[in-house]
């Protein structure tokens, strides 16, 4: 399906021309430029140091049993820690509708919750290893 | 220095098994988020043409773009740790044809680490870039869903052969890694799906009371709704609203007074405020129907509609309305909220309310109503 290939491939450098055009013309200027360098900023922050971190703590951990529900449990609270810090983070500000729930009090309950959640899983198959 | 990678799900048939789920939230993202900027900026040619039916369906697909866009945080992070030894290729570039491919990835990656970044950011008000978020997400979405067709143009063959073997059933070789896969996809599902649990209700009733992690609850506001931006954000003054008057003009233009408003024929309708960073309410409206107004100007019934608020600045301060809004017996001037009156921050004395639109087009503190054309 050489023809259906091409197209595809065709059609999406289309849009990512599209997309390059409503960057450097449909916006204020300086806005391309800027815009590079916070792309830039992003795999700089993802590949030198989120995902090293990760390999480290991978490496750290090694392979207990139950790697499988750990590792789970590591992605639900990462997942949820880097959903938590925009709320988190952000300096207070005047509309009280706005971000209006205790996120710090939220997430930790979030993260203790997964913590139980792995803990049982880990301890319900080991006693049906023993039981076995 | 040799960097090696001994985790084995560092493979093309993990990459493949959770870019399947990866691409299927990043294209309901981008089609979710097409339907949000032709209903917040509609092309002149479509303006009489917006749906204005189901009165919930801006409600719904914005909804659906903000879950998406989040669903896509673990799946696009796992993705990434898949292929993350590919960085270290060595040499860097082997050919042109390398080279170009490396570049596309490039492309792909960084538009969709900033574009989700940026849409995540954004649903909290916290405006940390320098640049225009609605210009800036619009450009880039259209960079990112290029780029992923690219990929997938790129990659044909090992899709291909990876659906291929999902119908193979005898490939006991791969047992080992194949539990440690499945391991893996459920890991992922329960972040994907813990993560939507926490923030879908503020779009989505049924899961409000597990709403921990949204930047909204909708239940949460005064005269029980949230408040996108407050009288004071919008510099509305005192003296602007003692004064205030309803400025229509038209065929035949006039003015009308606050208890004036009240005294013409009342509507209610039952709609939702569903706002572009995802979170929506139902409320009750009472006030007068636009239709009722602009035919007290003489106004064509297929004329355009152009209200303007006291906010000065702002580019939501100006709004146009098609005669399919403009006309529906449901689109009211709304003067009180959940049967109390509308208070400042809700858009006092009047505001706009019709179905199926952005929130930041259901207009607040209205000042003028000009029939055009």
């Amino acid at each position: 399906m050489r023809t259906a290939r091409l197209l595809l491939g065709g059609s999406g450098v289309a849009l990512i021309l599209l997309g390059a055009w409503l960057l450097l013309f449909d916006t204020a200027s300086g806005t391309a430029l800027q815009v590079a360098v916070w792309l830039a900023g992003a795999v700089v922050v993802h590949d030198l140091l989120l995902a090293p971190l990760v390999q480290l703590a991978g490496r750290v951990l090694g392979r207990p049993p139950g790697l499988g529900v750990w590792r789970g449990a590591f992605l639900v609270a990462g997942t949820l820690t880097l959903v938590a810090l925009p709320p988190l983070l952000r300096p207070g500000q005047g509309n009280p509708s706005l971000l209006p729930l205790d996120y710090g009090r939220n997430w930790s309950l979030l993260l203790v919750c997964t913590a139980l959640v792995a803990l049982s899983l880990r301890l319900g198959r080991r006693l049906k290893k023993y039981r076995s | 220095m040799r960097i090696t990678f001994r985790g084995r799900l560092h493979d093309a048939r993990t990459a493949t098994a959770v870019g399947r789920w990866l691409g299927l939230a990043l294209t309901v993202c981008f089609v979710t988020g097409l339907v949000s900027h032709v209903l917040q900026e509609p092309p002149g040619w479509l303006q009489g043409r917006l749906p204005t039916r189901p009165v919930w369906g801006y409600q719904l697909t914005q909804g659906v773009h903000v879950v998406s866009g989040i669903a896509a945080i673990p799946l696009l992070l796992v993705k990434l740790w898949c292929v993350y030894p590919r960085l270290f290729v060595w040499p860097p570039v082997r050919s042109v044809r390398h080279a170009l491919e490396r570049l596309s990835i490039a492309v792909l990656l960084s538009a969709a680490l900033l574009e989700i970044f940026l849409g995540l950011v954004n649903i909290s008000q916290w405006y940390v870039w320098p640049f225009s978020f609605r210009r800036v997400h619009w450009a880039l979405a259209w960079v990112l869903f290029g780029s992923l067709l690219l990929h997938l143009a790129v990659k044909y063959p090992q899709i291909a052969e990876s659906w291929r073997r999902k119908r193979k059933t005898d490939d006991s070789a791969e047992d080992a890694d194949e539990t440690d896969r499945r391991s893996l996809m459920l890991g992922v599902g329960a972040a994907v799906g813990t993560v939507t649990l926490v923030t879908a209700g503020q779009s989505f009733a049924p899961l409000r009371p597990f709403t921990l992690l949204a930047p909204r609850r909708p239940d949460i506001g005064s005269q029980g709704l949230p408040v996108n931006r407050t009288a004071r954000a919008a510099r509305i003054t005192a003296e602007q609203l003692s004064g205030w008057r309803l400025e229509v003009r038209g065929p035949r233009p006039y003015e009308l007074t606050l208890p004036q408003l009240r005294d013409l024929p009342q509507s209610e309708c039952r709609l939702p405020i569903a706002c572009v960073e995802g979170w929506s309410a139902w409320a009750d409206w009472s006030g007068v129907r636009l239709s009722d107004l602009l035919d007290l100007a003489d106004a064509p019934p297929g004329a355009l509609v152009r209200v303007e608020s006291l906010q000065r600045s702002g580019a939501f301060r100006s709004m146009v309305m098609g005669p399919n809004y403009a006309r529906d017996p449901l689109t009211l001037l709304a003067l009180r909220l959940n049967g109390q009156t509308l208070n400042p921050d809700h858009g006092f004395p009047a505001r706009i309310i019709a179905p199926n639109r952005p929130g930041v087009w259901q207009t607040k503190w209205v000042t003028r109503i000009e029939v055009r054309g």
